[in-house]
């Protein structure tokens, strides 16, 4: 083989060789840190979940499972006064013996066997006040039913159709004062059940956050072009567009319902009825851009920046949240 | 003192400090001017930054970017050395005794056979000028320069320079001193380029021939220049030869090149026309067109990539007082592909198909200039511009299903398109006025009329002539319109003998959708000479910007979009210090070493999880708005002469970012390290020429790696009460915002030239080797999860693992050239 032959097919091998191949990683590894998650509400006694974080590069199963930490040692500070140990439960699950009150600053100082002592504290918020719950309801679609099966075309609503089957926006309005003092931030809870005489009894927290403040994009429907921001999964918001201010927040809910012709009334069974529960929390600010940031964890986009969880814990991992619930209102919805 | 105050006092003082600088302005009765423009004596071509120096009064001048100087001394006897970069020295010794005009045509190297690159203390830049943080980069030496593709490359020689860095690997992207890729003012001819790049940002848009010199400032920033925070490229075209034509032809991997210039009227009018255009388009069509054979379905067939750039320039004299030129470029990328089909269905039905795809990318750029000595000490440069930059895209299908029998027809048409851009029309009057020896007054103002064009869709879809089913959309928003001003002074002023300084004003003004913003922004650049050949410079720049860039963060795409500031997005702002020292070492050697350090307001980065694909429809709520800052100390040691020459440039820098405003954080609103915030950069650029035949030239560069984010740890997240994720998951955990570092990238490019003299002419082969020693840097680094059965236990596992994408192995080119 001449040497420019030779030269020829080394080239060739070079330059096809696949640019891309499995690295070492040259950073810091990272020894595991104690993750601390926890909830508190001045409704309950406090509870706090202690697990281990793992490195990215170590084996998983597929179990999902985090070691929790057994002993560890979990100290409740009020207001930086030492108030008492928590007790070990179960599956890393801790127990205070008290719940927190509304103004206090709870910390958590967490320490365990071969790990770094880590803490986290959250201030109990105050409920802001509710005021109202208005709603009005309106038919969005309607089509013909003919033999049990509704057709979305309109013209085909003939002598066969036996009822219609409705689609009914109810679009709610919750008036509550924010509180005066500094910024707030609020998480909404609205859950739909649906109960039929006690034969079944769903619940649904599936609604719309139509309200400005949820940080939606009003581009959600734009096909064309992919668009990547944060889901309000858990429909949390600040005051920043009325504090200290009375607000009305707007959110919907879509129910579906079908009535038979009169013709056909004996087709009816029982009518479910709705009630709707609408739950207003005053959540702290690390609760608020915890659950702001979590939900775009899943989102993939090798364009965008990785998303950051938000995380209170130093020299740890997790999340210590405070919320407050400011108030429950129920509505039956008929229509 | 709060800020503002303390701002409005700075500018106060700045403003009485230049109308005192004025006030000192005092003509002598008996000063006389000299003045004229220096020319090459074989092309014609004005010589940008040439000195003239008068031995006796030792007062000098350099030439502005027209060619044009002026010098006022006393009267009396005079020894002028006129002198530039590669150029035989002119004297000239004559009694003065009135207003003289002499123009100067000095003899270049190439006909000196003597290679001389750059150097001379006496310029704007070197020890004894007052500005600094700027580098004139030689168009000789950008051509020496080993590249991608063997394809000469703008950007990518000044990616060489400290303090700056290009990006992802191969990409001709422009980070200056810790800014970002839009915060670069990209001049041809003094017009702004909007889109710079070719094929995704791997080639820039400016054709090495058609150009005669290019200046990087990095800082301290001249009054004339504004509307961008981190630097400013001006590059000059060529005018053309205006005594016999020349011309050159290059044909290499990737593109060919063809240049001509000289005179429509000898000394008069003269032209020069660039032409680049890639061929892998046509060198393919026979490929395509005989496998299209080879598939009796189909009737034709085409499909292909390429760019080209067109430049030409006329420039007429009207008399010694007045120049006319008149300049375009045009240049665009474009995707193509169509396929027709004519076949049988299953149905026996013949089927007629039509699909086509036609993006096209692209900028035009046209000026009309008019130089006008008004007198010997007042030049003018008037200039109306047009600069537009557009993308568009189509994508279009149709079908026709014909029964043989029925002779019934179906029929199916479908259409998307996209299209986005930016266009300005802009005038502007730039004026240098030349009181006397020690003052350089340059002032003037610009007005634009920008035309944002922000994506629009459109759909159309046609069934069967059926009315109920047509669609015909257009989605998007509507053209943006905005005015921009500017108006600007400044002095290049001797307070004595040692000191000299710029001082300047730049004030802007930008009105859109019903906002109105301005600022208003003092430069100082001051030189104190400690000897002959060693200065000391220091010096203060605040500059704004109006306009955003949108783009995804890694590569760049045609798609990427300019929009201008809103109501909650306002201007961004820096103010950058920098101080140095600047060294001649035996008349070969240029050594400077400068430090700076750059806050920078306003900024916005792209929010966890958001990212842009072409719609600026909500792209204000996918950003945070906070600031920066960046400090470095760079270091420069340059040979500009004889066989051996080339240049060493260290860079220590720092880029940081800091978004913490309310419901703005970006990293807990914490400081982070900027995307290409890399601590160390090392460039080696070395040409040597063994003979008039054969020269060497190489380049090696190192930098620290590119940030990155990445989640090094995973751990269990809680159930959210009242949601679907109410049971405990996996989530990963980041510590910060480009937490981790990519490892270091380095690489050697080598090139040799053969030159021959044939007849009419000289020809070239040029070979290099980009990637020499075939390094793999990364381009992307991502965590890929590996599925196995554990073969001891047989339960199902994951591991993540670190993979690393590179692009550009080593890539060996050759080119020929043909210079007549």
């Amino acid at each position: 083989m001449k040497p420019i032959q030779i030269l020829t097919g080394l080239l060739v091998v070079i330059l096809f060789t696949s640019c891309e191949k499995d690295i070492e990683f040259t950073g810091e590894i990272v020894d595991p840190m104690l993750v601390i998650n926890s909830f508190i509400t001045p409704d309950s006694v406090i509870t706090a979940n202690i697990t281990k974080s793992k490195f990215f590069l170590d084996e998983n199963d597929d179990s999902g499972n985090f070691i929790t930490v057994e002993n560890a040692e979990v100290r409740i500070y009020v207001n930086d006064v030492f108030k008492e140990k928590m007790s070990y439960i179960s599956n890393g699950n801790y127990k205070a013996s008290f719940a927190p009150a509304i103004g206090e600053t709870i910390k958590l100082e967490v320490s365990a066997p071969g790990l770094n002592t880590a803490w986290c504290e959250t201030k109990m918020e105050d409920a802001a006040q509710i005021i109202a719950l208005d709603s009005t309801s309106k038919i969005t679609k309607s089509y013909p039913i003919s033999n049990g099966y509704y057709d979305e075309t309109p013209a085909s609503g003939t002598e066969d159709t036996i009822g219609y089957y409705y689609k009914i926006r109810h679009d709610f309005s919750l008036h509550f004062k924010d509180q005066e003092s500094g910024q707030n931030y609020y998480r909404l809870l609205v859950k739909l059940v649906i109960s039929d005489e006690g034969n079944y009894n769903f619940e649904s927290y599936d609604f719309d956050f139509t309200d400005i403040v949820s940080g939606e994009s009003s581009d959600s429907e734009d096909n064309i072009v992919s668009e990547s921001i944060y889901p309000n999964t858990y429909h949390v918001f600040s005051d920043e567009l009325f504090n200290g201010k009375e607000y009305p927040l707007k959110f919907s809910v879509t129910t579906e319902q079908i009535k038979y012709l009169p013709k056909n009334a004996s087709m009816e069974g029982s009518q479910p009825t709705l009630k709707i529960v609408v739950e207003l929390q005053s959540i702290s600010k690390s609760y608020y851009l915890y659950l702001k940031s979590r939900p775009s964890c899943d989102i993939e986009d090798i364009f965008a920046e990785p998303i950051q969880i938000h995380c209170n814990v130093h020299d740890g991992i997790g999340i210590l949240g405070s919320y407050t619930s400011c108030g429950t209102k129920e509505l039956n919805l008929s229509f | 003192m709060d800020p503002d105050q303390d701002f409005d006092f700075m500018l106060k003082k700045s403003v009485l400090f230049f109308i005192l600088i004025f006030q000192t302005i005092g003509i002598s009765a008996t000063n006389f001017t000299i003045s004229g423009y220096i020319t090459d004596q074989s092309t014609g071509e004005t010589l940008i930054s040439a000195s003239v120096f008068d031995q006796i009064s030792l007062k000098g001048a350099v030439s502005n970017a027209f060619g044009y100087y002026s010098l006022t001394i006393p009267a009396g006897e005079v020894d002028l050395q006129y002198s530039y970069v590669g150029y035989q020295k002119e004297n000239r010794k004559f009694h003065l005794n009135k207003d003289t005009i002499i123009h100067i045509r000095l003899i270049g190297s190439h006909e000196l056979k003597e290679i001389v690159i750059t150097g001379d203390s006496r310029k704007e830049f070197g020890v004894l000028g007052s500005q600094m943080g700027a580098i004139e980069v030689p168009v000789s030496q950008i051509k020496s320069i080993p590249t991608l593709f063997g394809e000469t490359d703008v950007i990518k020689a000044l990616q060489l320079l400290p303090g700056v860095q290009g990006g992802t690997e191969g990409s001709a992207g422009l980070y200056v001193r810790g800014g970002g890729p839009d915060e670069n003012l990209l001049l041809l001819d003094g017009i702004p380029v909007y889109n710079v790049n070719h094929m995704f940002g791997f080639f820039s848009v400016f054709n090495a021939d058609a150009i005669k010199n290019v200046t990087l400032y990095k800082g301290n920033f001249p009054a004339r220049f504004g509307g961008r925070l981190s630097s400013v490229v001006d590059i000059r075209t060529n005018d053309g030869n205006d005594k016999t034509y020349h011309g050159n032809v290059s044909v290499g991997l990737i593109s060919s090149k063809f240049n001509l210039e000289g005179p429509i009227i000898k000394e008069k009018t003269t032209f020069n026309i660039s032409l680049r255009r890639t061929y892998a388009d046509l060198l393919l069509k026979p490929v395509i067109a005989y496998m299209a054979k080879q598939d009796e379905n189909v009737e034709k067939t085409k499909a292909g990539y390429y760019f080209y750039d067109l430049n030409t320039k006329i420039s007429h004299k009207i008399s010694d007082k007045d120049k006319l030129f008149l300049s375009f470029y045009s240049g665009d990328d474009a995707i193509y592909s169509v396929l027709r089909e004519n076949y049988k269905n299953d149905d026996q039905n013949t089927v007629k198909s039509n699909m086509g795809m036609d993006w096209d990318w692209g900028n035009i750029i046209s000026a009309f200039r008019w130089n006008h000595l008004i007198n010997s000490k007042l030049f003018m440069n008037a200039t109306a511009s047009f600069t537009r930059y557009r993308f568009d895209m189509g994508i279009e299908e149709s079908t026709k299903e014909k029964t043989e029998n029925s002779q019934s027809e179906n029929s199916q048409y479908l259409y998307a398109g996209y299209s986005s851009g930016i266009q300005d029309y802009s005038v502007k009057a730039d004026f240098d006025y030349i009181p006397g020896a020690g003052h350089n007054i340059k002032f003037g103002g610009n007005y634009i009329y920008h035309t944002f064009r922000p994506g629009v869709t459109v759909q159309k879809f046609n069934q069967d002539d059926d009315v109920s089913s047509r669609i015909d959309t257009t989605i998007g928003d509507r053209n943006v319109y905005a005015h921009e001003t500017m108006l600007y002074a400044e002095d290049d002023i001797n307070l004595c003998t040692f000191v000299k300084a710029n001082i300047g004003l730049h004030y802007s003004t930008f009105n859109v959708q019903k906002q109105f913003y301005h600022s208003l922004e003092p430069r100082l650049s001051m030189r104190f000479l400690l000897s002959d050949k060693l200065s000391f410079k220091t010096g203060f720049a605040t500059m704004s910007q109006y306009i955003h860039l949108l783009s995804n963060s890694n590569i760049s795409l045609p798609t990427d979009l300019w929009v201008p500031v809103t109501k909650r997005i306002t201007p961004m702002k820096s103010q950058q210090v920098s101080a140095g020292f600047y060294y001649n070492l035996m008349k070969y050697l240029d050594l400077s070493i400068e430090g700076y350090y750059k806050s920078m307001n306003n900024l916005i980065e792209y929010k966890d999880g958001a990212s842009f694909m072409g719609s600026s429809t909500g792209w204000e709520n996918k950003v945070s708005i906070g600031r920066g800052r960046a400090y470095g100390i760079e270091f420069l040691i340059q040979k500009s002469y004889g066989n051996t020459t080339g240049w060493l440039g260290y860079t220590w820098s720092k880029s940081e970012r800091l978004f913490n405003r309310p419901d703005q954080e970006i990293n807990n609103g914490e400081v982070f390290p900027a995307k290409y915030d890399r601590r160390h950069n090392v460039s080696l650029t070395m040409t040597h020429q063994f003979s008039e035949r054969i020269d060497l030239s190489g380049s090696w560069v190192y930098y620290t790696g590119q940030c990155g984010t990445l989640a090094l740890q995973t751990y269990s997240g809680p159930g959210i009460q009242q949601s679907t994720d109410n049971s405990s998951q996996q989530l990963s955990y980041i510590s910060s915002r480009n937490n981790f570092r990519y490892s270091p990238y380095h690489r050697l490019d080598l090139g040799i030239n053969f030159h021959k003299k044939l007849h009419h002419g000289t020809r070239t082969w040029n070979m290099s080797v980009y990637n020499a020693y075939n390094q793999l840097n990364p381009f992307l680094v991502y965590p890929n999860t590996v599925n196995y059965t554990d073969p001891k236990t047989g339960l199902y596992k994951t591991r993540q693992k670190l993979r690393q994408v590179s692009i550009f192995p080593i890539i060996p080119s050759i080119s020929y050239n043909y210079k007549f």
